[in-house]
């Protein structure tokens, strides 16, 4: 993702906060924003996976992030939304404490480097830091939010 | 002409009529002194040959016209139904079945068939000299143009009638001149008749031979032929004109359609989403209580259900589609290892989802080589110990609850627990401590480990090790299961349990603390209410005692670890109790709450594979429930 980043001059993101940070995820994987709907748990599935649920007939994962970024869980509000993404043409609901804008930024203005970054344990999905005036803007390789050792632990899961 | 408009109709119809082909040719190998199959064969490669000569197949045409030839000799008694004459004729079928599939993929039957030929009318030849009846057909007034007037009959149920015209006319074109036809030609291209035309014929030829032309064309149903002495000069009507318009009407009066898969598939799911919508509809209306509404939606219901009914009727097909081709496959393998096999195909008129039908294909021809190639002994060996020459293998297919069974039953050496078990610890399957616990069928299980085979050599289509766990693992993929039972000595039997159809599928909802499953109605033998006093605890496994057997319990709330608040407080629990087989066990749940139809989806890849999950359900309130996964909770499947 990082090279199609550079292929253009400025990306727009979807915005959204986990927590006090805020986080960007490229907006044409976005399918929709949809609020909290109820979930069905999956029992012996991963732990960041939450559950499912239903999107007009069809049944959807939704990952929570801050299990999967290994960050603590706050309080559920009613600003919590499901960010729906397409994670290599499967519909995946990301739920996220707050959607707030949709932003423009330029390329040149994101980094690779996530030293800044360091609340994150698990940086594995990030694709690098935009930065836009005085905020910081997280970005998410949405593409590994499941990624290959999360397979593989979700195949050792079934194992036992 | 532009005939591509038929290539599907060509395509479905050429393979139906190779699958006849196969049939008749195996009962004519069975039984080489009854002509009778011959005819049908004849029939079967002349309606081809006349097919494929309208399509421009030309390969297909003159190896069809030579195969004729030869039949035709054969039919007349001049030639001998010899073992080599029908092999020559099987592979004929095989070079047939080549080319349309050919035809289907690149547009072209272009194939080497010189050789073929030369030898079909080598054996053509061979036999001239000692012919049983004198070949020269009595010809009276041969130089004498004739006229007649031919009345023909199609079948009722005839599909594209406007293709036999053509078939009729081209026919009859051969033989002669077609002066006039009633309706002319252009209402007969139309379909602007019922099931009977008139042709009025100038030829040379007798009536017999018209009768034989017309007749073996496919959808004919009789022929009323009469010589008609008047000049009828009027009206020239140019027969071969027909068809040559772009825009033939279709079939307007068919009584079957061929429809594309995936719309069904498409009928299927939409129905599948009403059902869900009604569901949510029912709740909504037990809010108003209105009677008014009731009555509509039971209404809705009933109609519903026979949408549903008729939808998945429409999905079904005989499983005669898939068995058909194995009797020639069973013949042309004992023969290649000198076997004498009796094959038996028992209830093909068993109907099963599409879906279905079509992945048990592979695994049905495994499990038969397996029964030809490795079940049955060689013919000298059965002698020896007592049993027939001749080896039996049975593939039968039955009804039962909500299930087809299908068995494959040989009576050959069968299998020897002993030994597999001795293979299995060789292979580092097991150990030798696990082995002495196996009982005979879990010994039997064994050959279903990937990599097993206990083939002592192996031959170029069975033993290398793959296939039977292949197969049980796409009959589970497919929701069924499979199970073996063998006596050594007198034989094995395979026996596969699977669903009629999928997607739709009444189920029992029940909740487990906060969390509501599905599950299939079809898996459940009984639901029993218990005091907790009546589990008993067995070498640690809670078990409980219905009708003299004991049953063992399955907490599910353990299984998938839901969180718990307070444990067996509820002095009465509820047990459904579900059954795979012959294995039984007993779910322990919080609630019932009622039967509900529902439509299985599968999860997505990602969580998918979670064992005891089939798959998820949308409720009427719009929830999600996962349907269990019956099999895999009775440990039935992943391990042994």
């Amino acid at each position: 993702m990082v090279e199609t980043i550079t292929d253009k001059k400025d990306i727009q993101l979807v915005v959204f906060k986990l927590g006090k940070e805020e986080y960007g995820i490229e907006i044409n994987k976005v399918i929709e924003i949809i609020r909290l709907s109820e979930m069905t748990v999956i029992p012996r599935a991963l732990d960041f996976i939450e559950g499912v649920i239903n999107l007009r007939g069809k049944i959807i994962p939704v990952v929570d992030l801050k299990k999967r970024f290994g960050l603590t869980d706050g309080e559920l509000t009613t600003d919590a939304r499901i960010i729906v993404v397409d994670i290599k043409g499967q519909m995946v609901g990301v739920r996220v404490d707050l959607a707030s804008e949709v932003l423009k930024i330029p390329v040149s203005s994101i980094e690779a480097s996530f030293d800044m970054v360091t609340h994150i344990d698990e940086k594995d999905c990030l694709a690098g830091v935009g930065k836009l005036n005085d905020r910081l803007i997280i970005l998410i390789d949405s593409d590994r939010i499941l990624t290959k050792q999360e397979r593989v632990a979700l195949d050792e899961g079934k194992e036992e | 002409m532009d005939v591509s408009q038929y290539t599907e109709v060509f395509n479905s119809e050429a393979i139906e009529l190779l699958q006849s082909l196969n049939e008749t040719l195996l009962a004519l190998e069975k039984n080489p002194d009854d002509l009778k199959p011959i005819e049908a064969v004849f029939r079967a490669v002349h309606t081809l040959k006349g097919m494929a000569a309208t399509m421009n197949y030309t390969c297909i045409a003159q190896l069809s016209h030579q195969m004729e030839n030869l039949l035709d000799r054969i039919r007349k008694k001049e030639c001998v139904v010899s073992p080599s004459l029908t092999d020559l004729l099987f592979e004929c079928v095989d070079v047939l079945q080549n080319m349309i599939e050919r035809v289907i993929s690149d547009k072209s039957d272009e194939f080497d068939i010189s050789e073929l030929i030369e030898n079909l009318k080598n054996e053509t030849e061979k036999n001239k000299g000692n012919s049983l009846v004198k070949t020269s057909t009595p010809t009276v007034s041969s130089n004498n143009l004739n006229y007649y007037k031919i009345k023909i009959f199609l079948e009722e149920n005839c599909a594209l009638k406007s293709v036999r015209v053509y078939m009729v006319f081209k026919c009859l074109n051969e033989l002669g001149e077609v002066v006039k036809s009633i309706p002319s030609s252009h209402d007969l291209e139309d379909e602007k008749f019922n099931f009977d035309f008139e042709v009025y014929l100038r030829t040379k030829k007798q009536i017999n031979e018209i009768r034989k032309t017309v007749t073996d064309i496919s959808d004919v149903k009789n022929v009323e032929i009469e010589l008609f002495k008047d000049e009828c000069k009027e009206e020239q009507t140019n027969a071969v004109n027909l068809f040559k318009k772009e825009s033939v009407a279709g079939s307007k009066k068919t009584q079957t359609v061929r429809v594309n898969i995936g719309r069904l598939d498409n009928i299927m799911n939409l129905v599948g989403e009403l059902v869900i919508n009604k569901a949510k509809l029912d709740r909504i209306a037990f809010r108003y209580e209105d009677l008014e509404l009731d009555e509509i939606l039971d209404q809705l219901k009933m109609i519903l259900n026979d949408l549903q009914n008729e939808v998945v009727l429409a999905r079904m097909v005989p499983i005669g589609h898939i068995f058909d081709r194995f009797p020639r496959m069973a013949r042309d393998l004992s023969r290649e290892l000198e076997k004498e096999i009796n094959f038996v195909v028992e209830g093909k008129e068993i109907e099963l989802d599409r879906t279905v039908l079509d992945e048990i294909g592979d695994p049905l021809m495994h499990l038969l080589r397996n029964a030809v190639g490795h079940g049955v002994e060689m013919p000298d060996e059965r002698e020896r110990i007592g049993k027939a020459r001749t080896g039996m293998v049975i593939l039968s297919a039955r009804g039962e609850k909500n299930n087809a069974i299908i068995e494959i039953v040989d009576d050959g050496r069968g299998m020897n627990p002993a030994e597999i078990r001795r293979s299995a610890i060789k292979k580092g399957f097991i150990s030798e401590d696990e082995a002495d616990m196996l009982d005979e069928e879990e010994s039997l299980r064994l050959i279903c480990l990937p990599g097993f085979s206990t083939a002592k050599e192996t031959t170029s289509l069975s033993g290398r090790g793959v296939g039977v766990d292949v197969v049980k693992t796409k009959i589970e993929a497919l929701g069924g299961s499979m199970e073996i039972k063998s006596k050594l000595g007198s034989g094995t039997k395979f026996i596969l349990r699977l669903p009629f159809s999928l997607a739709i599928i009444q189920a029992l909802l029940v909740k487990v603390k906060n969390e509501t499953y599905a599950i299939p109605l079809s898996d459940i033998v009984e639901i029993v209410e218990l005091k907790d006093f009546q589990i008993k605890t067995v070498k640690k496994e809670e078990v409980f005692v219905l009708h003299d057997a004991i049953v063992p319990l399955i907490h599910l709330e353990e299984v998938f670890g839901i969180k718990d608040n307070g444990k067996f407080e509820i002095k009465n629990v509820h047990i459904i109790v579900v059954e795979i087989g012959e294995k039984r066990k007993g779910l322990v749940v919080d609630k019932l709450i009622g039967q509900q139809e529902i439509v299985i989806k599968p999860l997505e890849e990602v969580i998918g594979g979670i064992m005891g999950i089939a798959g998820a359900a949308i409720l009427g309130d719009g929830k999600v429930a996962l349907v269990l996964d019956v099999r895999s909770l009775l440990g039935l499947s992943r391990s042994i």
